[in-house]
């Protein structure tokens, strides 16, 4: 029998999320790995999603599973997590992969309780073993170890894995197979104990970081606003993105949607150059896969150094403003 | 208005300014971390401090419930002179090595307990949304998932209405979402939704003479035993190593001109080709 990896459809503004490509790509593989017959298959859930399917087929799911119903047009895990228990006890998945993400991260972990199953989470590396078991590879202690986990015992078994940790490379597109569900538990939720009311967007300016071939870092090091606003015109100035540690979000300069390592995202730039960054465990298990580390930093034994291909040990904001000088700004 | 019984989940870690001193014992495969003080999960202070505001607004009480070790009795005691009314520490051995099912079970069982024995329901949950060692953030959902009430994550603002009715945003990657939800649930909470207060000398004189009570296996009544430390959990820890991060580091020289040109080619080309590296 047909073995079956799931990816659930992390859709974000009527788009299938990037995350969901990145994980498709790796279903992808491990499928490949699998001695047996094994197919990589998507849960799309929501209301007016059906125009999605082709994006998927696109890239890679061998099947859609398409759940429309105008309940189910707003994530909730009050209400998906009842619906996702019915279609898993139907199709019984050995595998089942989730985003990191808002909806990935309180909807996957609720589903694995409620099946009784394992669940590893932020996962960065997963390989199929000779067994046809799922190898989760997972980060602890701000990513200084890693971790390999197991689910042995029972099925699916389920894995978040972060933004950026997998690339959306070529995949193999599929003809479009849908299987339509119509989730009778849907009937007998409570929809009044938690409704969702809105949701506001935020205006994202510039290069998404996850994206980005040049990324700009600026941590405690840069001591004050002046020198992050001297960071943030620089990278305007050259096109790259923004990014920072903790430090910089707890100091109010920057968005914490632009933070690096084990509590934000993880980037795999081209090029990354920080400047006051010291190196703590979580914000270089973020930026360990940057094609070219620059480090700039007083402090001679900063443990940034140790990762980056170049280090200089100056005052980072005297280099700032010596960079804008030069750019003419 | 009615008082607001809010119980806090909490998770004594060991210190994050130290994770670059953890190691792998290579004998035994396992972590090391010998020497690193415990302190509590930080985030899970700002769970405290909600409980604390919504008690000051609305009365009610605040229980603690923490599984892990009995030295981690310190930490709870600072919980307790935050304001915190009483403690439930959960001190087993066999409830050493729980995966996140588990330990979300063995919670569960010592809250129904505690309401059970206090006869107060407990409106609210109130977890921090990942701890700063595992990070895995799944323990409150499955909280969630065991009590069978609304649960979510990565809370950043949450308000009690006359109504009874809770207002709740999250945080997603690029937005916020506001939610109205009526009680019981189960929140975890972000660290932007307050500032941890300080504990007052008055709270440290308090905290070691309010209730706190140390339940074993034994004491708690499981409907099933099958969820319980290594043996009840889903998941299986295999091998752990530290990845090897280490590049070939080459060191710039120069006068704050000299770098910031380089730096600028750099910025234009985006190519490394830089002459004068030693």
């Amino acid at each position: 029998m047909t073995k079956k990896i799931w990816v659930y459809a992390d859709i974000e503004r009527n788009t299938v999320s990037d995350i969901t490509l990145e994980i498709l790509s790796k279903a992808q593989k491990l499928a490949n790995q699998c001695n047996d017959a094994t197919s990589v298959e998507v849960v799309l859930i929501g209301n007016f999603v059906e125009h999605l399917i082709p994006d998927l087929a696109l890239a890679g799911a061998d099947i859609v599973y398409l759940l429309e119903d105008p309940r189910l047009e707003f994530w909730s895990p009050s209400v998906y997590i009842p619906v996702l228990v019915e279609l898993v006890s139907v199709y019984n998945p050995e595998v089942f992969l989730f985003g990191s993400t808002a909806q990935g991260e309180n909807i996957g972990p609720g589903l694995a309780a409620r099946l009784k199953t394992g669940m590893s989470a932020h996962c960065v590396d997963l390989q199929m073993d000779s067994h046809g078991m799922l190898v989760s590879y997972v980060p602890a202690f701000g990513g200084k170890v890693i971790g390999k986990i197991l689910c042995p015992k029972t099925l699916p078994q389920m894995a978040s894995i972060k933004p950026g940790v997998f690339i959306n490379d070529k995949s193999t597109p599929k003809e479009e197979r849908v299987v339509m569900f119509a989730p009778k538990s849907l009937d007998s939720i409570d929809f009044s104990k938690l409704k969702h009311v809105r949701n506001r967007y935020e205006t994202i300016s510039g290069v998404p970081i996850t994206k980005a071939e040049l990324v700009i870092c600026g941590g405690a090091g840069l001591h004050c606003q002046e020198h992050w606003q001297m960071l943030e015109r620089i990278a305007e100035l050259s096109g790259g993105a923004i990014a920072c540690t903790r430090p910089a979000v707890d100091l109010g300069w920057a968005q914490e949607t632009s933070m690096v390592g084990t509590s934000g995202c993880n980037i795999r730039p081209e090029l990354y150059i920080g400047f006051g960054i010291s190196g703590a465990t979580h914000h270089l298990c973020g930026i360990n896969k940057a094609k070219y580390i620059v480090s700039i930093n007083s402090d001679s034994e900063a443990p940034v150094f140790n990762v980056s291909d170049i280090k200089i040990v100056s005052d980072a904001g005297v280099i700032l403003k010596k960079i804008l000088e030069k750019l003419g700004s | 208005m009615m008082p607001c019984n809010i119980a806090v989940c909490v998770k004594p870690v060991p210190d994050p300014n130290y994770y670059d001193q953890v190691t792998i014992d290579l004998n035994t495969k396992t972590i090391a971390r010998a020497g690193i003080p415990s302190i509590v999960n930080p985030v899970d202070k700002n769970a405290m401090e909600t409980a604390l505001k919504l008690k000051e607004r609305y009365n009610g009480t605040i229980a603690i419930f923490s599984m892990a070790p009995i030295s981690a009795r310190e930490n709870i005691l600072e919980l307790l002179a935050m304001g915190a009314d009483r403690a439930y520490l959960l001190s087993s051995s066999a409830f050493a090595g729980s995966d996140t099912l588990a330990t979300s079970y063995i919670l569960n069982a010592a809250i129904n307990k505690a309401e059970n024995m206090e006869e107060c329901k407990f409106d609210l949950v109130l977890c921090g949304h990942e701890s700063a060692d595992g990070a895995t953030a799944q323990v409150p959902p499955q909280l969630g998932e065991w009590r069978g009430v609304p649960h979510l994550g990565n809370v950043c603002s949450l308000t009690l209405t006359d109504e009874n009715i809770f207002h709740v945003t999250t945080k997603q990657e690029n937005s916020f979402i506001d939610w109205e939800l009526v009680p019981p649930a189960v929140l975890s909470v972000s660290r932007e939704i307050n500032s941890p207060r300080h504990i007052s000398a008055v709270g440290i004189v308090k905290a070691p003479k309010k209730p706190f009570v140390v339940w074993e296996r034994d004491d708690l009544t499981f409907a099933d035993n099958m969820y319980i430390g290594v043996a009840g959990s889903a998941t299986l820890a295999g091998e752990v190593f530290i990845p090897n991060t280490k590049r070939k580091t080459k060191e710039f020289n120069g006068t704050p001109d000299e770098i910031a040109d380089i730096i600028v080619s750099l910025l234009a080309k985006r190519v490394i080709a830089i002459s004068g590296l030693q």
